[in-house]
């Protein structure tokens, strides 16, 4: 009996040590594609929109510029080189000569965020990209059900809607390495598939649902994109006085360890907020916001809210790693 | 599906407060969870802890053998950072059967199994898992109404994306609170 206690005991010990007798895989590069628009010079009409048209925004500059700021801040903690590309529309001109030049590997490319020039910069970050490089892409700007509104080429430019999951997700697939998409914007979080082998509470599932997902026999895989939205099926806000951000990065931005200073404007600080057991992951960022967002997640009947938004990212046995600290 | 389960709950629960031998029971099992994944990963394992408290409020026990409804609840922490993923902590709520058969004074064998929900701990998605359990049961301690043991338990748990297997030590102590039934 005590042998059999032993050998136990022991076996216990063996298995235990998986991770800690491998040497941690090498970390790459990290790049970034952050992406704002403020709508100034759009006159789309969205027929989905109540207000028909895509209104301006204040805060999705911010909020894409101080992104670029606070993970290459994190990069440069985590010893991390990062190659960094802001995207963006500002004010009403269409006029691109006055956007400057970003070069990925040789090809030049406009930083103004139309649907052209971002698939030019994902088509050379294709060939520069290596496998265990890490991509962060976010988005800050309007959106709707599975799509995102980019900036027009020109006056009579109406196709400005980039699908999420038709295109965007497509482009980003011949990428290697591992994959980051933010998306802050209404309904945002309709992109976020169904996962093979969890449920999704925020979106209510039936009691068969549980059943079905586990006894269904598509399998699980690690999803080749990792999608972190700022909500599921509802509006997405922003906040602020004179410095205005999405409610959903802001908080990301403070579990990052960003914050607003009167006269010092956006800084980075030491203390990062988010990081876990020596680690940013999807979830750690995801636990923050869910627990700082100036926002209520969800209406209930003792707490009814008119504005609330809910993150989501996609289900699954595995959370994403993005830096180790 | 649900009416033989609630069946046999049932007569599990009416069984020993019908014929005496009522028991209580509560366990708790420290062990080290090992996820095996049943998709492409970068380890062949990851490694998690696992805190299991059981509850069994009602149990039969007789000369050789005993049989329990039990209440599990588990904390899985999630497994130590490795490479670019790791694999997330959960918090589940089960609901079983056990049955122990002793060997000698000291020494039983026990196997368990049933369903829990399990829902991932940092964020809002949940999934379905069965379970299947056995080990050995020392009886360190024994008085008229109540019993200490430790127990050794493997255990598998059946997720959707991963089998894993769990392996602690823990405490189980059983106590009869009504002296040999309520009849």
């Amino acid at each position: 009996m005590r042998r059999m206690l032993i050998f136990l005991l022991l076996s216990i010990l063996l298995l235990v040590s998986c991770e800690l007798v491998q040497d941690q895989p090498p970390q790459g590069k990290v790049y970034g594609v952050f992406i704002g628009l403020d709508y100034r010079n759009t006159t789309f009409t969205n027929p989905a929109d109540e207000y028909g048209r895509l209104l301006p925004l204040k805060g999705t500059l911010n909020d894409a510029r101080e992104m670029k700021t606070a993970f290459g801040h994190i990069a440069g903690l985590a010893k991390l080189e990062m190659d960094s590309y802001l995207m963006y529309q500002e004010g009403d001109t269409k006029d691109q000569s006055t956007y400057e030049m970003i070069t990925v590997g040789g090809t030049p490319i406009r930083s103004y965020a139309s649907k052209a020039n971002l698939a030019l910069l994902l088509g050379a970050l294709t060939d520069t990209i290596k496998e265990e490089d890490l991509l962060i892409l976010t988005y800050h700007g309007h959106g709707g059900e599975d799509v995102l509104f980019m900036a027009p080429e020109s006056n009579d430019d109406y196709d400005i809607e980039l699908k999420v999951t038709e295109k965007l997700l497509k482009e980003l697939q011949p990428i290697k390495g591992r994959k980051l998409v933010i998306l802050d914007s209404c309904e945002s979080g309709m992109s976020v598939p169904a996962s093979e082998s969890s449920v999704s509470l925020v979106r209510s599932p039936s009691l068969s649902d549980w059943f079905d997902t586990y006894f269904s026999d598509e399998p699980y895989a690690i999803p080749p994109v990792t999608l972190f939205t700022a909500t599921a099926h509802t509006d997405s806000y922003e906040m602020g006085d004179d410095h205005i951000h999405g409610v959903f990065t802001l908080a990301l931005l403070e579990a990052l360890g960003g914050s607003h200073d009167e006269d010092d404007g956006f800084l980075m600080g030491t203390e990062i907020p988010a990081k876990h057991n020596g680690v940013i992951s999807v979830d750690s960022l995801y636990r923050y916001i869910k627990q700082h967002q100036k926002l209520p997640l969800r209406t209930t009947i003792y707490r009814p809210a008119s504005m609330y938004q809910h993150p989501m990212t996609n289900g699954g046995a595995m959370d994403f790693i993005l830096f180790r600290l | 599906m649900k009416r033989p389960l609630v069946l046999s709950l049932l007569l599990l629960f009416a069984l020993p407060i019908a014929g005496g031998n009522f028991v209580t029971t509560i366990s708790y099992v420290p062990s080290a969870y090992l996820s095996i994944p049943h998709f492409e990963d970068e380890l062949p394992f990851r490694t998690s802890m696992s805190n299991t408290f059981i509850f069994e409020p009602f149990g039969y026990e007789a000369d050789t053998w005993s049989v329990n409804a039990s209440l599990k609840g588990a904390f899985v922490t999630p497994s130590l950072p490795w490479g670019s993923y790791r694999a997330r902590g959960f918090t589940s709520l089960g609901l079983g059967a056990r049955f122990s058969y002793s060997l000698t004074d000291r020494f039983a064998l026990f196997g368990s199994g049933g369903i829990a929900v399990n829902r991932y701990t940092a964020i809002e998605w949940a999934f379905l898992s069965f379970w299947a359990e056995a080990g050995l049961q020392y009886t360190i301690l024994e008085t008229t109404n109540t019993e200490l043991s430790a127990i050794l338990p493997i255990m598998i748990d059946l997720r959707k994306e991963i089998t894993a297997l769990s392996i602690g030590l823990g405490l189980r102590w059983s106590f009869d609170p009504y002296g040999g039934g309520l009849l």
